[in-house]
């Protein structure tokens, strides 16, 4: 069953790199199941009370994905890129499914019991940010990129510059712009109510 | 148009981030112009610049060399003094936590010395900022000289070196002169009356804070600073003074020198920025946190926000009296994990104070234990009651609270067990988590502020409507207020008496709560809201599961929520005693936790209810005597008794109690003809005397009871036919009097009986496929049909009768697997299975059934050792699987040697029938039923002795007689 869906990943990957935009469309859902898959199946292993790190769940999806020879591989980019997404869209998930528990938007232990998946959760406000980013998704699509990467991939300066292909200068530049971009967004629009409370 | 000035933008910030911050402006200017847009647009960005915050840094956990921006570095080197913020002039740094940095600070109007709580920044959005000040402005409302007031909270832009810095939220509060509790009692060398008063002193402003709906959350001796002799805060006002005189113990305390006014610090400001265990272990240092541990409640170290309250306060006074006391922590965690420390708090009994000093024998120890009760509903209710006890002590009266007895401290590990794995896990996970982010330090700031917007959500809707659209609020809180009550009264009283109406019953009551509650968590502390509340937890859970009435089949949640109720009509009580409607509300509830308790098992609680049930009914009658509704709760009161007492197999002081609740439902039908429930209830009792006395073997006077109910009951019927209670009263009586019959030789004129009992069941099985009960009713009318073939010596028709009453309780059984009744019904159930299989001899069927049987009683005998009927089911059990292998045992007749085994497994199990039977009657319990069944029981043991001596060829040997 995972291989199976393993395999699909890796010809996708090879398809997109190829340049099929259908393929690269495709990429995300699947990516997105071999996160959870594989988040659930650590979490099994992890003593209670420990978080996954986004960034080893990646980079662990990364190996068994594409395996630890080719590390040139073509279809990087795109992995990198529907891992990211995919990591934020789990990472709003986790923290809607958190703030809709009653008086307590803060309460990690519900997940553990009730998802059997728990990531680490960063520190910010994780939904307004996803909402913000995709308004800098349509202003500032390159900028953005970087902030899925750098943020919910959990990329270093270097890996980010790596798999887009430019200097590290460049992205430490963009990355600090972003950053006051979307700090200023945050700062400016009405809190995120709606969804939190739900 | 976006994409251009985004990148015009971006260049414009990446150039003007490489520049002083003198060159910048100039800089700007001339690159921007006339373009103030851009310009504004420009500067916010620079403004926002996440220069050395945590904003946005990667969730990654990551080595510090792998950290990559250079912006990024956690070390920021020491902040040096503000000169001021806000209005304040800040004079020095008084201390730092995880929180923030307190300041003592000076204001210039009013001219007073003030203590400067800043927290720390994050960045935080306007709506933020916004909401903040309003839960800042309710904890200003606090005014109680022991409480430190908070003058003003708001949001300051704190000068600093390195250019502009987000507004940081700040409480500016009273600064109080004074040394922490502890100390201060050391160093004036209190005595025991005087630590005690100045608890008593330090509950009175948590009561006040209590009514104000707000919680501490973080009370601790290092919280707490006792202003030495006179000398008080800073800004001392004659306010003070009056509330000074107000809090001076009544005349009874006359021993108790005068002592420091003690003022708590940071009131709210727990629940302001929301710093409770689970942030707290997210977010401060684990040294800071093992501080705090000790005084938090088992509720709070499971980290389940939702379950705090203000009992988790009062479990912290009450750690804190013991400190003061003993000198020591009640719970020695120091040195632990802090999951270790958590399961401490969790499981661990702490050493009586008596063990520490003889002293606190007696009323002190008792007072603090029940401050200190793991479960919080055994707790003192409020910090109120907790002074009151402490005063009444203090001035030699007796004190509330009660020892816990040896059965309820043996209950209560018996439950911690099965909360254990749970419990322990949720501590564990919540801690350990904590532990895991303490290496995450330098990412608290952010963590802050998502803390600080996680709080303010809760209170959003409360305080976003109150801010801006006062009146609209108050206008809609009205219209749902009263859309609940129409739900909660009118809908659900219309409905009430309606066959088929159980389901529509509990999403009524379920929609009228939904609004009650979210009205109430806007206005907490509001009576009347409350005692709204109070009812529609009420009437939710008589139809989650009130015995005797139409049901969903939720007990448990029915006493759960017979339990929110209790809780806030207690509360209300203890706020305005002696107020007769309130003591009415309160027996009314604790009748219905009784009940529900007995209807779980929980024999002992419901007692212990029913107790405090009278203690509330007698101050109805000292209050109200001649009041209907007094002498209807006495009455009731009564009857309740009786029922615990034929619980516990007390027959003949069960009757005395029944027949007193019937004279006056006989009293009340001459005086009130038209009150059909007094009539009906005098009928029900009239049955339940008509049981006991059958029990007693007084057969002939049981079924005129018997008569007498049903005459009444048909008479209703014919008066009110659409009220479905009725013809349920008339099936009940319509079983016992068939049970009565088929037990005493006359099966056949039983029948006719059962057949009308089954066609009212089946009506009110179809009227309404919900209710649970009368499922459960219909099921039983196929024991009785069982009961009536197995008398006329039909096996194969009772079998069958059996087991389709088997087949309808299983399936009731999973729709309510906790109440009582129905688990013994499926004990029954298979036990006549199994004894009809014996009498058709399918030995290997019937041995299967008993031992299930068996095992089944046993663990119900185990689960509620208070329960006669239960233990008296076990022996039955016994008795009849010692039966089955009697039988085994005849039918080898021919081979003597094949006897052998059967009649010594016979021998056990009548054996260990005789030992229940016998234990009961040392109890005195059912006193004829057991002696009975000792006789019976003791003659069957015999007969298998005298057998087996055949087959050995020995003498036969003397039975033991013990039981005479």
């Amino acid at each position: 069953m995972a291989d199976s869906s393993l395999k699909d990943v890796t010809q996708l990957l090879s398809a997109a790199a190829a340049g099929d935009s259908q393929a690269a469309v495709r990429l995300l859902p699947m990516v997105y199941d071999e996160l959870r898959k594989l988040a659930a199946s650590r979490m099994l292993k992890t003593p209670p009370g420990q978080t996954l790190q986004p960034t080893a769940l990646v980079h662990e999806a990364y190996l068994r994905v594409v395996g630890d020879a080719d590390s040139r591989f073509a279809g990087r980019k795109h992995f990198f890129f529907a891992a990211a997404r995919a990591m934020r869209d789990i990472l709003v998930e986790q923290a809607r499914r958190r703030a809709s528990l009653k008086r307590g938007g803060d309460l990690q232990r519900v997940d553990f019991v009730e998802s059997g998946i728990a990531i680490e959760p960063p520190s910010d406000d994780v939904v307004g940010l996803a909402e913000a980013l995709q308004k800098l998704e349509t202003d500032d699509p390159e900028n953005a990129e970087i902030v899925n990467l750098r943020y919910f991939a959990g990329l270093t300066t270097e890996e980010t510059a790596d798999v887009l292909g430019v200097s590290t200068a460049t992205i430490e530049r963009k990355w600090r712009f972003a950053r006051a971009w979307l700090r200023r967004e945050l700062g400016e629009r009405a809190p995120p109510s709606g969804d939190l409370d739900g | 148009m976006a994409e251009q000035s985004q990148g015009r933008l971006e260049a414009l910030f990446n150039a003007a981030i490489e520049l002083s911050p003198a060159d910048r402006g100039r800089f700007l200017d001339a690159e921007c112009g006339d373009n103030s847009q851009l310009r504004a647009e420009i500067d916010s960005l620079l403004a926002h610049d996440a220069g050395a915050t945590g904003f946005l840094r990667s969730p990654i956990k990551r080595s510090a060399s792998d950290s990559a921006a250079p912006d990024e570095s956690p070390a920021s080197p020491p902040e040096p003094l503000p000169a001021t913020i806000g209005r304040y002039q800040v004079l020095r740094k008084i201390g730092e936590g995880g929180m923030g940095v307190v300041y003592e600070a000076r204001q210039e109007s009013p001219s007073r010395t003030v203590a400067l709580k800043v927290i720390r920044p994050g960045i935080a959005s306007r709506g933020v900022l916004r909401r903040f000040e309003q839960e800042a402005h309710v904890l200003g409302q606090l005014q109680h000289p022991g409480i430190a007031h908070i003058y003003e909270a708001g949001t300051a832009t704190v000068a600093a070196p390195g250019g502009l810095t987000a507004p940081q939220p700040f409480f500016a509060m009273e600064f109080v002169r004074g040394e922490p509790l502890a100390v201060y009692a050391e160093r004036q060398q209190l005595g025991t009356r005087e630590r005690m008063e100045l608890v008593a002193r330090v509950c009175d402003a948590v009561e006040h804070a209590h009514q104000h709906g707000v919680i501490h959350r973080d009370l601790k001796p290092g919280n707490i600073l006792v202003a030495s002799e006179g000398g008080e805060s800073a800004d001392d006002s004659a306010g003070h003074k009056t509330g000074f005189a107000r809090s001076v113990p009544r005349t009874g305390t006359r021993s108790i020198r005068r002592i420091g006014q003690p003022k708590i610090l940071d009131f709210g400001v727990a629940r302001a920025t929301d710093s409770d265990v689970q942030t707290m272990t997210l977010q401060t240092d684990v040294g800071q946190l093992i501080g705090t541990v000790p005084y938090m409640s088992p509720e709070q170290v499971t980290g389940d926000s939702s379950q705090l309250d203000t009992r988790s306060d009062v479990y912290a006074l009450g750690v804190i009296l013991y400190e003061l006391l003993a000198h020591r922590l009640p719970h020695d965690v120091r040195g632990r994990s802090i999951a270790e420390a958590a399961r401490i708090i969790r499981e661990e009994e702490p050493s009586r104070l008596s063990s520490v000093d003889t002293l606190f024998r007696g009323d002190v120890e008792t007072i603090v234990a029940k401050a200190l009760d793991k479960d919080r509903t055994r707790r003192y209710g409020s910090a109120a009651e907790l002074a009151a006890d402490i005063r009444r002590y203090l001035a030699d009266e007796p004190i509330v609270a009660r020892p816990a007895s040896t059965f309820y401290q043996l209950q209560k590990f018996a439950r911690r067990n099965t909360a254990l794995v749970a419990g322990v896990v949720l501590a564990f996970t919540a801690l350990a988590f904590g532990v895991a982010a303490t290496t995450w330090f330098a990412l608290r700031e952010a963590r802050e502020r998502r803390r600080a917007e996680a709080l303010l959500v809760e209170t959003r809707h409360a305080r976003d409507a109150e801010a801006r659209e006062h009146a609209r609020a108050e206008r809609r809180f009205d219209d749902v207020r009263k859309l609940a009550n129409t739900f909660i009264r009118d809908v659900y009283e219309e409905i009430y008496s309606l066959p088929g109406a159980t389901k529509a019953r509990e999403l009524v009551i379920r929609k009228g709560l939904e609004y009650v509650d979210s009205l109430a968590t806007e206005a907490r502390g509001d009576r009347r809201l409350s005692q709204e509340l109070a009812e529609a937890y009420r009437r939710l859970g008589d139809v989650q599961g009130k015995a005797g009435s139409s049901n969903v089949g939720d007990t448990k949640g029915a006493l759960e929520s017979y339990q929110k109720a209790l809780n806030l009509v207690a509360q209300i009580n203890a706020g305005e005693p002696n107020s007769y409607n309130n003591l009415r509300a309160l027996a009314t509830c604790y009748d219905s936790v009784g009940l529900a308790l007995r209807a779980l098992g929980r024999t002992t609680e419901a007692i212990e209810t029913f107790g405090k049930y009278q203690q509330v009914v007698e101050q109805m009658v000292a209050l109200r005597p001649d009041d209907e509704d007094t002498k209807e709760a006495l009455a009731r009161g009564w009857a309740n008794l009786g029922r615990m007492q034929a619980a516990q197999g007390k027959l003949p002081e069960a009757i005395i109690n029944y027949e007193k609740y019937i004279a006056y439902t006989a009293q009340r039908t001459k005086d009130k003809p038209d009150d059909l429930q007094s009539r009906l209830n005098f009928a029900i009792v009239t049955l339940k005397i008509g049981e006991i006395l059958v029990a007693q073997d007084k057969i002939d006077e049981g079924m005129t009871r018997f008569r007498k109910a049903l005459e009444i009951e048909e008479e209703l019927c014919k008066i009110e036919p659409q009220n479905p209670s009725y013809p349920t009263s008339v099936a009940t009586t319509l079983q016992s009097i068939s049970y009565l019959l088929a037990d005493h030789g006359k099966a056949r004129e039983a029948l006719p009986y059962i057949d009308r009992m089954r066609a009212l069941r089946e009506t009110q099985v179809r009227s309404d496929e919900k209710d649970i009960r009368a499922q459960r009713n219909l099921a039983v009318v196929f024991y009785a049909y069982g009961l009536a073939y197995e008398n006329l010596k039909k096996p194969q028709k009772a079998l069958e009768a059996f087991n389709e009453y088997l087949k309808r309780i299983e399936r009731v059984a999973a729709a309510d697997p906790a109440n009582i009744v129905v688990r013994r019904d499926l004990a029954i159930a298979v036990q006549k299975v199994g004894a009809s299989q014996r009498s058709l001899k399918m030995w290997a069927e019937a041995d299967k059934m008993l031992a299930k049987n068996v095992e089944m009683m046993e663990k119900l005998t185990a689960a509620d050792p208070a329960d006669a009927d239960a233990r008296r089911d076990l022996a039955i059990a016994r008795y009849s699987r010692g039966n089955l292998y009697v039988e085994m045992a005849n039918e080898l007749e021919k081979s003597p040697d094949g006897q052998r085994d059967p009649l010594q497994r016979a021998v056990q199990e009548l054996e260990a029938s005789l030992e229940i039977s016998r234990d009961m009657k040392k109890r005195g319990e059912l006193a004829a039923e057991v002696d009975q069944e000792i006789r019976k029981t003791e003659s069957a043991i015999q007969a298998c002795k005298a057998q087996l001596n055949k087959i050995n060829g020995a003498a036969p040997a003397a039975v033991s007689n013990s039981g005479d």
